[in-house]
């Protein structure tokens, strides 16, 4: 008798906790496609300019003379140096929405362990810059361990920090992304 | 892998900076002039002493407080560490070592006190100098046994020293001792932090200091970070921040004459920022207008450059200097920098030093092929290198000719060079010459500081918690740093403000 009741019971509202079921199902059906939908699409680097702040980083990437475009051209993405979360991407995405960003965006800070995640054998690159007469940049009685980033810049303009104080032939003779 | 400032990060920040404002305004540092309630700053972290700057100084001052146990940590403003002591060509001067021994040079601590003052013409604190030259030699051992640094077993003789007393680096850099004191660091747990940029020095209402307010991932290149970071240092503050050499502004108001036409060998971050915050909380100012140039700097190429490694020692050694204009030398070769710097510039340009063949082949290997047809010329007479100067030539060749005498006969009657005895004819083609304008190299003025390395107060007392080692501490070297004795001066006074920071009594 009691089970009947409660089975009755159930059945009192089934339309009302059905839809609910239903909305709430596609509801979280539809969030889920969006936000799979936009990972998917945030591949694509030309989605990052759908915020205006990012179009300089992107035409860096597309289309310059820029570190970042010589990557491009080895099929790199923009994901591939910045994989932040989902929820770091998302936390992005509010802030430009409710305009809580600075402009220009700072600076980020990427290690030399980031840099030799993909170029593994630093070796080859101290031989690669050895131009003879002790002036490798790679190679500096100065440094053991300097950053990639003192020198080389993805968005920007690189430029020899070595130059400071002397003066290197080779320099003369670096791409036009470079200052020396 | 990028590091970003997350939101909460950012409001935290914010709130910090509202409430760091709040206290700054009820602060307005240290000096006895303004109110003092350092109580309202809500500390984001703590230790016990805390570096400013991560060259020799605060390398060595570290290392010492972390030995006697105590927490440190260090920070360094720019994006890479050393500042100027990963630059500089690691000579270091030392009496009665072992290699002098061995070379059978008689030397004492008094003697290096007694070039030090003849260089500095007594202007020199010298109680200082005097701990400076009789630690030169346990200090020389601390690099060897603590650090581990390999020196060559070559000396070297820099201008001003009355005889051979300069150990070098193996790898003829700072690096080579820097790195070795960094990796100590690292071994000992202490942590340094790049691009923290020190912005101001917090005490409380009795003077004493408490920490810093710094600024997060500071970058140089902009002047700008991300916030302000507060760091409680319970024991003490070591300032090791360095000199202001590369400040133009800074130091055209101590000698307007260094503008920026005169070059500097010194790194772009050596501009005084740590002096200047010091000087704010009543800091004793010493010297600051006597600013050391390099007379050994080439026009021919930026900073300190390679030509230094052939002007500074062999080719001051083996050769001579002289004025284009006359053809005559104007100064000892091997004197101190100001007497050299002083010469050259009274010409109105740059000097030209020379050797033969014979006298090149001292320069230490590699130097050469470096800068030929850069900064340095070979010539096959005597003839041929004073018309690429526009040198007269006659006079030229009897100034040589009358240096030559003095060669033969072991004394030099015009400028008294005391390596003289030494040195050789200048007489085998080819020649090979250099020309020299002086560069801003080095600032002997800083803060006041005792023997204790405390920095010291317009009452002349003691600021409690706070050091000052290496170039940002004045009056050690007077009018004039004799070559290598910045090293010597940044390791010992480094070494004895870490180890006294660490017994001060912790105020929290």
């Amino acid at each position: 008798m009691e089970d009947k009741s409660r089975d009755s019971n159930h059945r009192r509202y089934p339309g009302k906790n059905r839809t609910i079921l239903i909305v709430a199902l596609l509801a979280v059906v539809l969030a889920s496609g969006t936000a799979l939908g936009l990972v998917k699409a945030s591949e694509n680097p030309s989605f990052c300019t759908a915020c205006h702040i990012m179009e300089p980083y992107y035409q860096s990437w597309d289309n310059s003379c820029l570190l970042a475009h010589v990557h491009a051209e080895e099929g790199l993405t923009c994901h591939e140096c910045h994989d932040e979360s989902l929820g770091a991407k998302a936390q992005e995405g509010f802030k430009y929405v409710t305009g809580d960003y600075e402009e220009p965006l700072p600076q980020l800070d990427f290690s030399r362990e980031d840099c030799l995640e993909c170029h593994t054998d630093f070796e080859e690159v101290m031989v690669s810059t050895d131009h003879g007469g002790g002036e490798n940049p790679h190679d500096s009685p100065h440094w053991e361990d300097m950053e990639c980033t003192m020198c080389h810049s993805m968005h920007g303009q690189s430029q020899v920090y070595c130059t400071q104080c002397h003066d290197f032939e080779w320099a003369e003779y670096l791409g036009e992304n470079w200052n020396y | 892998m990028a590091k970003e400032i997350g939101r909460r990060d950012f409001v935290k920040n914010m709130a910090l900076t509202g409430a760091a404002l709040a206290g700054a305004a009820a602060l307005g540092g240290c000096s006895q002039s303004s109110a003092s309630d350092s109580s309202s700053i809500k500390w984001d972290e703590e230790t016990d002493v805390l570096v400013i700057g991560s060259g020799f100084a605060g390398c060595a001052a570290a290392i010492e407080a972390a030995l006697a146990g105590a927490q440190v940590k260090v920070l360094e403003k720019m994006d890479i560490t050393g500042g100027n002591s990963r630059i500089c060509g690691g000579a270091m001067a030392v009496a009665e070592s072992p290699l002098q021994e061995k070379e059978g040079i008689q030397d004492s601590p008094e003697l290096l006190v007694e070039d030090m003052l003849k260089a500095g013409l007594g202007l020199n604190h010298v109680e200082k100098v005097r701990m400076i030259a009789e630690k030169s030699l346990e200090t020389l051992q601390w690099t060897m046994d603590v650090l581990k640094v390999e020196w060559s077993d070559q000396m070297m003789w820099p201008g001003g020293h009355s005889v051979m007393r300069t150990y070098r680096a193996a790898n003829n850099s700072g690096s080579g001792i820097l790195e070795p004191a960094l990796a100590k660091l690292k071994e000992l747990g202490v942590p340094v932090e790049t691009n923290m940029k020190m912005a101001r020095i917090i005490c409380d209402e009795n003077r004493r200091v408490q920490g810093v307010e710094a600024i997060d991932r500071y970058k140089f290149s902009s002047d700008s970070g991300s916030g302000s970071r507060y760091i409680k240092a319970r024991k003490a503050v070591v300032l090791a921040g360095g000199g202001f050499g590369a400040n133009v502004a800074l130091r055209t108001t101590q000698d307007p004459r260094l503008t920026e036409a005169i070059d500097c060998t010194n790194h772009p971050g050596c501009t005084g920022d740590a002096l200047l915050e010091a000087l704010k909380i009543d800091a004793l100012p010493v010297h600051l207008s006597w600013i050391q140039l390099g007379p050994w700097a080439s026009p021919d190429e930026k900073g300190f450059g390679l030509t230094p490694f052939f002007s500074t020692l062999e080719g001051a050694q083996w050769g001579i200097m002289v004025d284009p204009s006359t053809g005559k030398r104007i100064i000892n070769e091997m004197g101190d920098r100001k007497q050299k710097s002083d010469a050259i510039l009274a010409t109105g340009h740059a000097a030209v030093m020379f050797v033969d063949s014979v006298g090149i082949q001292t320069v230490q290997e590699g130097v050469v092929d470096k800068i030929l047809n850069k900064t340095m010329w070979e010539f096959d007479s005597l003839d041929e290198l004073a018309s690429h100067f526009e040198i007269p030539a006659d006079a030229l060749k009897q100034e040589v000719a009358r240096y030559n005498s003095f060669v033969a006969n072991g004394e030099d009657l015009d400028f008294h060079k005391q390596t003289i005895k030494m040195a050789t004819l200048i007489e085998k083609p080819p020649f090979y010459a250099v020309r020299l304008w002086p560069k801003v190299h080095h600032c002997m003025g800083g803060v006041m500081t005792d023997l204790e390395c405390k920095v010291m107060d317009f009452n002349l007392e003691i600021i409690k918690g706070l050091y000052a080692a290496g170039e940002i501490a004045g009056g050690t070297h007077g009018a004039c740093r004799v070559g290598s004795c910045a090293i010597l001066d940044s390791l010992v006074c480094g070494r004895v403000a870490g180890q006294n920071a660490a017994q001060e009594d912790a105020w929290a």
